[in-house]
């Protein structure tokens, strides 16, 4: 098993340094193929992008990384279900982006459970702070942790094109067939979510 | 005039990249023109660099190890389901040995009982008529005692039947005088 993956790795490293490196579209035929190392060249490829799209999605590290780990496998099982007619990475993209709703779902299921399982007293209910002043010093980490909240304070579909888009950089074109609407619907509502983020990370905008 | 909308879907397009030159170079002028204008463009630029400088986190360091490991079971897990029948060879091969023994089983009873009743019947007399039918036969049963295996198909006795029953009294039951005979035809 370890010497399969030092394979890998290696053919990995040849294959990034000389210029015919294979496209997804490639890694994937070759995978469906038979070519196991091709899998784990994707698995290369898409380990941190994916994990960087699903926690900015779900704002949980060890969440995201379990949905990734879940991506790859569905990746694996149905490896033949994969079409050339779509690009390999709006397809991955997809399924993270599915099964990151899905847990979105459940753990507002299971948050809504346990608050009517609550009496009222036991209700915790969250106060804004008066006296928080959004003008104190903040550094590098505590604005990264800022962004990260206010991030996810959106609602999902503000959310996830917003980290599509403007943390991953993809395309509105390639956006729109990830999450299935046009277009015009996408860059709507990735406006929309920028003057969400705008109005309330203002002053941090204004620092810069 | 443009309304405040339609101007900011504009500066969202101009940071995007997705303005063609002529209506960027208009915006540049409305901009330098209002500073409301001029402070919400470098916002969202500011807010578009905050975002694409966001900390890029690592996958943890057994998650090769992880993945391989979950691979490995989904492996097993479909060979299993491919060839799950094989674990239940030994209770497939009992089933279908008792359910033979109990077809064997029954053939042989009914075998046995008619190799009896021939045998019976080749007791009963030396020299055996063959006939088709006594009297209004159709349906009726008919008595196996006279039976008698010949070449290829069966012969039924149908002489002195009271006197080789007599004869026979120790084995062969008397049948009563009116009963019709038959040949069946095996």
């Amino acid at each position: 098993m370890v010497e399969k993956f030092e394979k890998a790795a290696s053919m990995f490293e040849k294959e990034s340094r000389s210029d015919k490196r294979p496209t997804d579209e490639d890694l994937i035929e070759r995978f469906q193929g038979g070519d196991v190392y091709a899998f784990d060249l994707i698995v290369k490829r898409y380990k941190e992008q994916l994990l960087n799209f699903v926690y900015r999605f779900v704002g949980n590290q060890e969440e995201a990384e379990d949905i990734v780990q879940e991506t790859f496998l569905r990746v694996y099982r149905k490896r033949h279900a994969y079409k050339r007619i779509a690009k390999f990475s709006t397809w991955i993209y997809t399924i993270a982006g599915n099964l990151s709703r899905t847990e979105l779902r459940r753990r507002k299921r299971r948050k809504l459970f346990s608050v009517t399982d609550m009496g009222f007293e036991d209700r915790d209910y969250e106060i804004s702070d008066e006296e928080y002043n959004p003008e104190s010093e903040v550094d590098g980490v505590m604005q990264e942790e800022i962004i990260h909240k206010e991030i996810n304070n959106l609602s999902p579909k503000f959310r996830e094109v917003i980290i599509l888009r403007d943390v991953q950089e993809l395309s509105y074109e390639e956006i729109s067939k990830i999450i299935k609407v046009p277009i015009g619907t996408v860059k709507s509502r990735v406006n929309r979510g920028r003057l969400k983020l705008q109005s309330q990370l203002k002053y941090l905008m204004k620092k810069k | 005039m443009r309304n405040w909308k339609e101007f900011q879907s504009e500066v969202f397009d101009y940071v995007d990249g997705l303005l063609p030159d002529e209506q960027r170079k208009r915006l540049d002028k409305q901009m330098q023109a209002s500073p409301a204008a001029l402070e919400f463009f470098n916002e969202v630029r500011a807010l578009r660099r905050q975002l694409k400088s966001l900390r890029q986190i690592k996958t943890s360091p057994d998650f090769d190890t992880v993945l391989r490991t979950q691979i490995q079971m989904e492996k097993n897990l479909s060979r299993r389901s491919l060839f799950g029948w094989t674990t239940n060879v030994p209770v497939a091969l009992t089933a279908g040995a008792l359910a033979l023994v109990a077809v064997l089983f029954v053939a042989g009873s009914f075998q046995s009982d008619r190799e009896m009743q021939i045998a019976t019947a080749r007791r009963l007399g030396s020299s055996a008529t063959t006939f088709r039918s006594v009297g209004n036969s159709t349906g009726v049963n008919y008595p196996m005692d006279l039976v008698q295996s010949h070449g290829g198909g069966i012969k039924v006795d149908s002489r002195n039947r009271n006197q080789r029953a007599s004869a026979n009294a120790d084995s062969v039951q008397t049948l009563p005088k009116d009963r019709p005979i038959v040949t069946v035809e095996f």
